[in-house]
């Protein structure tokens, strides 16, 4: 009696479903712990490349672009000129910058909204009118 | 301030829903250790008072069981009142909203995200890019000034002291530094985000321009990131005298935006433009979504600050690429008059780039230990940058 014939017949043993049944589980398993591997693995290259693609996105958006300093926006340039330092390009000296671009961090964030609801925009843009004059007053006198 | 503001300030930006499988995969990527566990497969809870509102939990969610609260409605409202609703998209949007129509990872929207901007009904449609090159301005020359101060230069006795200084841009970051090294705090930049610098002119400078009341200004910002949501809504925002940003939606969000209001992205002109006075942006601007893009840009400036002359390679490699902490040093040549001041003819910056956080306590080691050789360090929330922002399309198949 062959092996394939004694199992069958002998209800001792496993039954043919059980064995294909057996036989299925193992394989099942088998494919899905694989899969489940693969697919972690797979998420996470994925992760990683389409971050990188991302960052590539940005550094030819720069690449192509004529304007590459910030210094050189021809916008930036007229926003100081015109207002946050006026007849001049001078980043972080003014009043106006320091109340509209600056901020505080942590505890001394409750000082700040303090400050800025006792003062306004325009005591502001006239104390940096004052600033100004008295640069250009330094300036003419160290000439 | 408007309710939802609040509630974000005191709740937090994102939060776990009730259909959470408690899988755990939340837990590992959270930079703050906010998300608390009960017990194994059970509801994972975030704690609002660690929450850095980042996002990367949201992100990673592979059953997608993790919303943000959001300000679409207010939106809106504002899109559909009286008021001039003004818009601003970061840098990174136009690097990822394509996704969110089918197309591939890799392409540059920036057109089209402009257009839509205008078919949604935006009054007038600016770019953060421009916040950003004023970001640099203010922040490289902020560095410039702890330089020159650090080196005995006449005139800088009131600039900030502290060296290395630290970005600002990245509110998940500021908030992991507010939580975990209050002590450190002068460290980081003075200079506001882009966002709220991009905001606080739109209501000043802006206004005057356009000859209109501030009262009258709506303001937007489309960011690759929740956390912003939480910065707008902090109080002392209000530099301007109102809220300088009245409300943050996602790139998600606008994506949403798009399909609701029926737009066929793929017929968008691609060649859309942002307005002037405040639309117009510079390369250095724009790498500011990618981890090592701030360096970059405010290394451009810097250089030219201290030297008196532009980089004679003006894409600095050396802090591009992902790992989490990378290092360079830029010999600058500094101009005549510097140098005479300083009594040295060279400055050697030695910066870092962190990108992922909670990576960031290497660099505050080596503060503690005295042995820190750097001048600036860039620190990024998400690793990759704001690209991988938690306000960006998921890029992962939710199981």
């Amino acid at each position: 009696m062959s092996h394939i014939e004694r199992t069958i017949a002998d209800p001792k043993g496993i039954t043919r479903r059980q064995a294909i049944k057996g036989a299925a589980t193992v394989v099942v398993s088998l494919v899905l712990a694989s899969g489940v591997g693969a697919f972690a693995l797979g998420t996470y290259k994925k992760a990683k490349e389409y971050v990188t693609k991302r960052i590539s996105v940005l550094y030819a958006n720069d690449s192509k672009r004529a304007l590459r300093t910030s210094h050189s926006n021809p916008e930036i340039t007229a926003l100081y000129e015109q207002y946050l330092s006026p007849g001049q390009v001078l980043p972080a000296k003014t009043e106006l910058s320091h109340r509209l671009l600056h901020t505080t961090y942590g505890s001394d964030a409750a000082k700040q909204i303090e400050h800025l609801n006792a003062s306004s925009v325009q005591d502001a843009k006239d104390e940096t009118e004052l600033q100004i004059e008295e640069l250009n007053a330094a300036k003419k006198e160290a000439k | 301030m408007s309710d939802i503001r609040e509630a974000i300030l005191k709740e937090g930006v994102v939060f776990i829903n009730d259909q959470c499988k408690g899988c755990d995969d939340c837990v590992k990527v959270c930079p703050n250790d906010a998300i608390t566990v009960a017990g194994l497969g059970t509801k994972h809870v975030i704690d609002p008072e660690k929450c850095l509102s980042c996002g990367q939990c949201l992100i990673t969610c592979p059953f997608a069981r993790i919303e943000e609260k959001s300000m679409l409605d207010d939106v809106r409202a504002a899109l559909a009142g009286d008021k001039i609703v003004m818009v601003q998209e970061a840098p990174a949007v136009r690097a990822a909203l394509g996704v969110e129509f089918g197309l591939p990872e890799g392409t540059d929207t920036e057109g089209k995200m402009l257009s839509a901007m205008r078919e949604l009904g935006f009054d007038k449609v600016y770019d953060t890019v421009f916040g950003a090159d004023l970001t640099i301005m203010e922040e490289g020359h902020e560095l410039v000034a702890r330089i020159l101060k650090s080196l005995g230069v006449k005139g800088y006795e009131d600039a900030e002291a502290e060296l290395p200084q630290f970005t600002s841009c990245c509110p998940g970051w500021v908030r992991y530094a507010e939580l975990n090294h209050s002590d450190m705090l002068a460290h980081l930049s003075t200079a506001k985000s882009p966002m709220m610098m991009h905001g606080a002119i739109m209501k000043t400078y802006g206004a005057e321009q356009l000859g209109i009341d501030p009262a009258d200004i709506y303001s937007v910002a489309v960011m690759p990131c929740t956390a912003k949501k939480r910065e707008c809504s902090r109080p002392e925002f209000v530099s301007s005298g109102y809220p300088d940003v009245d409300a943050v939606i996602t790139t998600r969000e606008l994506a949403q935006m798009i399909r609701d209001a029926g737009i066929d992205f793929e017929m968008l002109d691609e060649n859309g433009k942002a307005d002037s006075v405040m639309g117009e942006g510079t390369g250095a601007g724009v790498i500011f979504g990618n981890t090592g893009g701030v360096m970059e840009a405010a290394l451009r400036t810097a250089y030219k600050a201290l030297s008196g002359k532009e980089l004679e390679q003006i894409e600095v490699h050396a802090v591009r690429g992902e790992d989490s902490v990378r290092e360079a040093t830029v010999s600058i040549p500094l101009k005549a008059e510097i140098a005479e001041a300083a009594g040295v003819d060279t400055f050697d910056l030695n910066v870092a780039v962190v990108s992922g956080t909670a990576n960031v306590e290497t660099v505050f080691d080596k503060i503690e230990s005295g042995s820190c050789p750097y001048h600036f360090v860039e620190v990024m929330n998400c690793p990759g940058g704001c690209v991988n922002g938690g306000g960006q399309p998921i890029n992962h198949t939710i199981l």
